[in-house]
């Protein structure tokens, strides 16, 4: 599991982790200034994975009792992790209070660390590392229980940070989440603000507010910069054809919308927050999935002047009859237009929008909050029609 | 269950082999890290767009709208050509990695605009100019612009004014696994009468080149008469079957094997060649096309001239069939019930994305989730690549120390020989282990059983490193990438819990 995390403090490197130029430095290169650095993005996959290894384990252990061990074993590394991510009380974790976000950390040489603080999705994933439980298993292995409370009070300065995962939530659910309620609150209000990750397509991979903020960082005399570049990429970073300075990426967003269905599916109706930021409008976290979801299919869909955001200004795509009703699936979207930026029939993971549409058309909040942890991440039997 | 699911019952159940055919052809096979066997590890500039037409392939091939059974053994593709391009166009271009301004781009327009799941229907729409395709201009202006300019699109270089260029429609129908049936619709988009040469073409993969002991596929003519052309297929591993070319005015025969004449200046063995074709029609060249009909790649001659908004449709058929009479072929195999299978299974894909599609759907958003979708199942690719033989061919032996490090030196178990989902199968026709576990999401709403075979090829020993890696890409296989598949695979499972009320355990 650890082969990227060289101090075995369970934060964890690994290079450019399929995001391309969203540092400021390149992130599978040795770095400028030395050192190395403990990657925000890195060690959340890693808890998610954890999760979602854990979460298989559990599947299988409710039929046979000999995957227990396995679903131990997820479920302290997970812990462990998580741990590793917030280090309380220590400066230098990947959390700043002050912003309430999470960043990367530069590590130098002379042990020194800071956070590196680019509003990015590298910050955004750890509130996707989560997933709920249902008690059933508890119900079933009481020693599970026991483990997790082992470890958490052992570790007290953890707990003050991290959700507890032993408090029951809605229809008696467990929460596996980095984020307790009033970390989530904070994180939310930033990915849901329209001048920082909002956009009218999605979420972005980095924040508008380094349009008038880039991010600088000096090194001797050279000067590393991220700013908000929401179109075609401007640095040769991994031949320069992938930009993850701003534009909409459908996978990133595929688990943002997972992450709210499992902040849902634990908090319930009663926690509304406000979307956009600033609108003054409440929606509950599914009501959010939703909006997000709606953003992201506009990408595609006819708006009401007929035309599609994806082809953007091209008149040739816009109005002609053999053009206009061809969508193409690019490799990702322009954070401000939606039109279609990369490699243009990446209908690979972009084409996971039909997935998308078809499960916010397939059932009802209310249903998949009643009933159990599958109907939240598919359609259910006989879809339910929405009136 | 409607007849697009019981096909794939029929598939999954091993009743009948629905998805041996499909698109796994891919758009390009130049430029690829398998074909490379440079010192430098330059894949893009090793081998070329330029050479594609000239020089064979090892690994896997290319070509437009194109088909192939699940072995890659032969191949179907469209080729054309305007009367004004330099060659003719087989394979879609673009700019490889180093010469655009934003890295790689396919300068075309193509659109993936249906398929069923075991691709028993499918079409595919390419848009090509009638003046000249501008390679060189979409090279040097893009070259001259800079990271921080626009790229340079075909649309840009003014080819398509007044809609001077045709639509080409590509269908495809199953009569039955084997039995499939392919349609050519073109229109004249311009406002002035036009010409084109059609020539729909049928191929082998090049597997008797390299030194190893397998027998050399043949095509040859049946039959050759005003009411077109009868080819016969035979190879040990596929057997016998037959291609119809209703109308073709010619059947031209070639090899699939490397022009060296022109790309080296060392003779060629035989006068037969891969562009033995393009020379034919381009270059007027009748002695490269074989005369005595026979070869491993064929294609049909169509010339068209088409009058302002006019269009023309032609008819194929790749059989495994026998066939009884070659003078009542045309008769039987394109006869009424030619048209009724075209009809019948483009409604069976009507009802299959009919049951899919949420009641709440307006016409715009079925149109958008059914074409995400046969972009998805386009999408997939014969990906070929034994690592190990590779490596050898490269100078690197295993378990032998002190070599020098080359590309993935360190994953010769690895044997690729499958099916798989690409990211885009011009500018990425390779997998990528996170790229793949998005697809499933949306590849398991219309085949449950592709999704997971995805997830678990990917575990396989032939893929999976010792250590446990999942395979990251070809460029580099110990590239580390999101652990996504864990969440694949359990969303996937969950899916399916929900869905059939039972989850997949094993």
């Amino acid at each position: 599991m650890n082969r990227k995390d060289r101090a075995g403090n369970n934060a964890f490197e690994g290079g450019f982790l399929g995001l391309d130029n969203i540092g400021i430095f390149d992130r599978s290169s040795p770095l400028p200034t030395g050192g190395y650095l403990e990657q925000a993005d890195g060690t959340a996959w890693m808890v998610l994975f954890c999760q979602n290894m854990l979460e298989i384990a559990v599947e299988l252990a409710i039929v046979n009792p000999a995957y227990i061990n396995i679903t131990t074993k997820f479920l302290e590394h997970f812990l462990l992790i998580a741990s590793g991510m917030i280090r309380p009380g220590e400066e230098g974790g990947m959390w700043d209070e002050q912003d309430g976000f999470f960043y990367d950390v530069l590590c130098l040489p002379d042990r020194r660390s800071e956070r590196l603080k680019v509003r990015s999705m590298v910050g955004l994933l750890p509130f996707c590392a989560v997933t709920i439980f249902e008690r059933k298993l508890l119900n079933k292995y009481p020693e599970l229980g026991s483990i997790v409370s082992g470890h958490l009070n052992a570790r007290p300065e953890l707990m003050a940070f991290i959700h507890d995962p032993q408090k029951p939530g809605n229809n008696e659910r467990l929460l596996g989440s980095i984020l307790n309620e009033t970390n989530l609150r904070r994180m939310l209000t930033i990915m849901l603000d329209e001048n920082e990750f909002l956009s009218p397509f999605g979420i972005r991979a980095l924040s508008r507010i380094h349009k008038d903020q880039p991010f600088i960082y000096r090194v001797g005399d050279q000067e590393h910069r991220v700013s908000y570049v929401p179109g075609e990429g401007d640095s040769g970073m991994f031949g320069g054809n992938s930009n993850w300075r701003g534009p909409i990426w459908m996978p990133v967003n595929m688990l943002i919308l997972r992450a709210l269905f499992q902040y849902y599916l634990y908090y319930g109706n009663s926690f509304t927050i406000e979307c956009p930021t600033g609108s003054g409008k409440q929606m509950n976290l599914y009501e959010v999935a939703e909006e997000i979801g709606r953003r992201l299919t506009n990408i595609f869909l006819k708006d009401e002047q007929g035309k599609r955001p994806v082809h953007g200004t091209s008149q040739k795509f816009q109005e002609d009859p053999h053009w206009r009703d061809y969508p193409l699936f690019y490799e990702y979207f322009h954070g401000d237009t939606g039109v279609g930026v990369g490699a243009s029939h990446q209908t690979g993971w972009s084409g996971a929008i039909a997935r998308i549409m078809h499960l916010f058309a397939s059932f009802e909040a209310q249903e998949i909050l009643d009933q159990s942890k599958e109907k939240s991440v598919s359609q259910t039997r006989q879809p339910v029609r929405k009136r | 269950m409607n007849v697009e699911q019981c096909r794939l019952q029929e598939a999954k159940t091993k009743k009948a082999p629905w998805k041996k055919w499909g698109p796994y052809l891919s758009e390009r096979q130049w430029g690829t890290v398998r074909e490379d066997y440079s010192e430098s590890g330059d894949a893009w500039n090793y081998f070329p767009h330029d050479h594609a037409r000239s020089r064979a392939y090892r690994w896997g091939e290319d070509g437009l709208a194109g088909i192939s059974d699940d072995r890659q053994i032969l191949c179907f593709a469209l080729a054309l050509w305007n009367g004004k391009d330099p060659i003719v166009k087989e394979r879609l271009f673009g700019l490889t990695g180093p010469e655009g301004n934003h890295g790689e781009d396919v300068k075309e327009y193509y659109f993936y605009l249906d398929s069923t799941p075991t691709h028993s229907y499918m079409k595919y729409l390419y848009k090509y100019p009638q003046a000249a395709y501008p390679y060189d201009d979409l090279v040097a202006t893009n070259r001259d612009r800079g990271r921080s300019k626009p790229e340079y699109e075909l649309l840009d270089t003014g080819v398509f004014n007044q809609d001077r260029y045709f639509d080409v429609f590509v269908e495809y129908a199953k009569a039955s696994p084997e039995d499939i049936l392919i349609q050519i619709t073109v229109h004249n988009r311009g406002p002035e009468q036009a010409t084109l040469q059609l020539l729909p073409t049928l191929w082998f993969r090049n597997e008797w080149s390299w030194g190893e002991d397998v027998a050399r596929p043949v095509l040859s003519q049946l039959a050759q008469d005003k009411t077109g052309g009868i080819a016969a297929l035979s190879h040990q591993g596929l057997g016998e079957s037959f291609f119809y070319a209703e109308g073709a005015s010619a059947l031209l025969f070639t090899e699939n094997e490397t022009n060296t004449q022109h790309l080296v200046g060392t003779p060629n063995p035989s006068p037969y060649v891969k562009d033995g074709i393009n020379n034919f029609i381009i270059h007027n060249k009748t002695d490269a096309v074989n005369p005595e009909k026979k070869g491993t790649k064929v294609s049909a001659h169509y010339p068209l001239t088409l009058g302002a908004g006019e269009s023309r449709t032609i008819r194929l058929r790749l059989s495994d069939q026998p066939m009884k009479d070659a003078k009542k072929a045309f008769a039987e195999q394109f006869g009424k019930a030619y048209e009724s299978v075209f009809k019948t299974r483009l409604q069976e894909a009507d009802a299959f994305y009919a049951a899919l599609m949420p009641d709440s759907f307006n016409s715009d958003q079925m149109l958008v989730m059914r074409q995400a979708l046969a972009g998805m199942l386009w999408s997939k690719q014969f990906f070929f690549y034994d690592v190990g033989k590779w490596l050898k061919q490269h100078g690197i032996q295993p378990f032998k120390a002190n070599q020098r490090s080359i590309r993935n030196d360190r994953w010769g178990h690895m044997v690729n020989a499958d099916i798989i989902s690409m990211p885009d199968k011009w500018e990425y026709p390779w997998y990528a282990a996170w790229d793949l576990a998005f697809h499933v999401t949306a590849l398991t709403l219309v085949d449950a059983d592709f999704g997971k075979e995805q997830l678990e090829l990917m575990l396989k020993s032939r893929y999976l490193h010792p250590s446990g890696q999942i395979p990251a890409y070809e460029w580099n296989f110990g590239d580390v990438n999101p652990p996504v598949h864990a969440w694949s695979t359990i969303y996937t499972y969950l899916t399916e819990k929900a869905y059939c009320g039972k989850g997949d355990i094993s």
